[in-house]
């Protein structure tokens, strides 16, 4: 097909190659660059760093620079992280639990006016958190719930509020052989065991999407914190770059803002997800893809 | 009775009475569904009546008591309250020329990474990356990015010359230009939506079209965009939802105060202000929470609106 073609259309082709490839590395350049001086910042000493724009570092304070911000008094990486990953197994755990129930429900059983209330269940999702978030913090101060083990950032995921996750799992379940499901039930199994013996493990391709997507979405929550989080104990991963940023913070108005410090706490923040992008990019990039997270 | 018409239903019939119904469907839909229908009361229905009720007082957090006021509330943020439709402004801003920059960008590339280019998966992973970064942490790797004295940016721009760089994030005229720019940062994750459509386009398709003599331009405007337009209108949507309702960018990059000068000041920082800092005025919240609601449900509208304009027209 291609030597059919007339000279001029490959030379034509050609420009455009050569066109479409300038784009695209253009666009990787300005991709990676953010990382890259994320990277360079972070090796370079407190004097360049807060000082210079160096392309290349000077200095070489690594591994003093990862000394002196896991060190610092107010940084505890363990208790932060711990924390986040707190929030993260109870509202992942309360959401796969409660939305799957919710899913199957609609999916295998019939119910008069179902479709009419699955579609106000669903409407729920053009409600922006804006028109729920007083009330609930009005509650959680009043109870005095407000820094009690982060109930105010789990609970409502026991509660299968996450109407699109029940959306995803209604689907999956309707996808089920229902003669599997009857013969589970020939044999005397109650819906319940069907349900957590049968159904939901077969659900686990939906269940990883929700677990990825948890904790991204967990890890870099920011309004939750700064709604809910005062106490230094209980700091999320969320707190740990502005501990640097304030660092030399004197309460005039210029102020030497320690880039190094704050770039390493930056990388360290961004371990887990990195791992986790390595080891399950296929599925990572899917899932928040697929389901419109941003960025 | 009942134990009579069961046992006969189990052979053959296909209507079921009410009692047989429950037992085999209803019962179980009530026992599977029953939380996610009191959670939508506890955390959907009571916050909306609630967030109503309260948009109609003076109440703030503390205040034992409170005053129904009306409509002033929503009178005070239209009418008077400057601050209000100045976060408003700067979010549709914000939404909008982030929202256009993201779609133009991811789309371009999406078709750029589809022509059969080499490394396609390299340079899908490289736009994916700038994801990698929490986005409490994004604010902090573009400030140092573009900081004025000690950032790369201004640095390659002296180099080439201009002796008086913008001061981007630190200076009211040109704050929100750079929280918009760095949002654009985000176009990896739409181009990767947009590239599993693309795709999906049988390879048949475009055969024909080149065999038919069709020009590239042709085939996209012919065969691509009547095929992905239901996609791209739907993520058109979600881009301006999203923008509108963007917090943690700009939360960082303006101090939790739309610093400097409230250049930076978009309307959940705004709202988030007024409710939860001092003197915790939940009522005008509130009313702005809804004057908010309604302001999305418009723009969802208007765009549905659009979408079955254009989007059947392209259908065929």
């Amino acid at each position: 097909m291609r030597s059919l073609k007339p000279y001029d259309k490959t030379k034509k082709a050609k420009t455009r190659r050569v066109f479409t490839y300038f784009l695209l590395i253009t666009f990787a350049v300005v991709a990676l660059l953010p990382l890259y001086y994320l990277i360079i910042t972070s090796m370079k000493d407190l004097n360049e760093a807060s000082t210079q724009a160096t392309m290349f570092p000077k200095s070489f304070e690594l591994v003093n620079n990862f000394k002196f911000v896991l060190n610092h008094p107010d940084y505890n990486f363990w208790r932060m992280f711990g924390n986040t990953m707190f929030i993260f197994v109870l509202k992942t755990t309360g959401t796969i639990i409660t939305c799957s129930l919710a899913g199957y429900g609609f999916a295998m059983y019939k119910f008069p006016g179902k479709k009419v209330i699955f579609f106000t269940l669903l409407a729920t999702m053009m409600i922006p958190g804006e028109l729920l978030g007083v009330p609930i913090y009005e509650f959680m101060v009043n109870s005095g719930l407000k820094e009690v083990a982060f109930i105010p950032l789990w609970i409502a995921a026991w509660f299968a509020t996450d109407v699109f996750v029940i959306f995803l799992f209604k689907q999956f379940f309707e996808t089920l052989p229902k003669p599997l499901i009857e013969a589970a039930r020939m044999e005397g199994a109650s819906e319940l065991q069907i349900f957590f013996k049968i159904a939901l493990p077969l659900n686990k391709p939906a269940i990883v999407t929700v677990i990825l997507l948890y904790f991204v979405g967990t890890y870099n929550d920011l309004y939750g914190p700064a709604l809910y989080i005062s106490d230094k104990k209980n700091w999320v991963m969320a707190n740990s770059i502005t501990i640097f940023e304030n660092l030399y913070q004197s309460g005039s108005s210029s102020y030497i803002v320690p880039w190094n410090y704050v770039s390493v706490a930056a990388l360290i923040a961004m371990i887990p997800v990195v791992l986790l992008f390595a080891f399950l990019q296929k599925k990572f990039m899917q899932s928040v893809a697929g389901t419109g997270i941003k960025g | 009775m009942d134990k009579i018409v069961r046992r006969n239903s189990k052979v053959k019939s296909s209507k079921l009475s009410f009692r047989q119904n429950f037992t085999r469907h209803y019962k179980f839909f009530i026992l599977f569904t029953i939380i996610a229908i009191i959670g939508f009361f506890l955390f959907y229905f009571y916050p909306i009546i609630r967030t109503f009720m309260l948009s109609l007082t003076n109440k703030t957090l503390y205040s034992a008591s409170s005053e129904f006021v009306g409509l002033e509330n929503y009178m005070y943020a239209l009418k008077t309250d400057t601050m209000f439709a100045k976060s408003l402004k700067q979010s549709l801003i914000f939404a909008l020329v982030s929202g256009v920059f993201v779609l133009i960008t991811s789309l371009l590339l999406a078709l750029l990474l589809n022509s059969k280019v080499k490394l396609l998966g390299a340079f899908r992973t490289i736009y994916f990356l700038p994801f990698i970064i929490p986005s409490f942490a994004v604010g902090a790797v573009y400030k140092n990015l573009l900081n004025p004295s000690t950032g790369f940016v201004n640095k390659l721009l002296n180099l080439v010359g201009i002796s008086d760089p913008p001061l981007w994030y630190a200076s009211p005229s040109s704050a929100l230009l750079t929280m918009i720019i760095i949002s654009s940062f985000g176009f990896g994750v739409k181009m990767v939506v947009f590239l599993a459509a693309l795709q999906e386009i049988p390879e048949e398709y475009y055969e024909v079209a080149e065999l038919e003599g069709a020009s590239k331009f042709k085939q996209f405007f012919k065969i691509t965009l009547p095929i992905i337009s239901p996609m791209v209108f739907f993520n058109v949507i979600l881009i301006t939802i999203d923008g509108l309702r963007s917090f943690s960018l700009a939360f960082v990059m303006g101090n939790g105060s739309g610093w400097p000068s409230n250049s930076t000041l978009l309307f959940p920082i705004y709202m988030f202000m007024t409710a939860f800092n001092m003197p915790f005025r939940l009522g005008y919240a509130a009313a702005m929470a809804w004057l908010f609601f309604l302001i999305i449900l418009g723009f969802t509208l208007l765009q549905f609106g659009l979408s079955k304009l254009y989007v059947k027209k392209d259908l065929n």
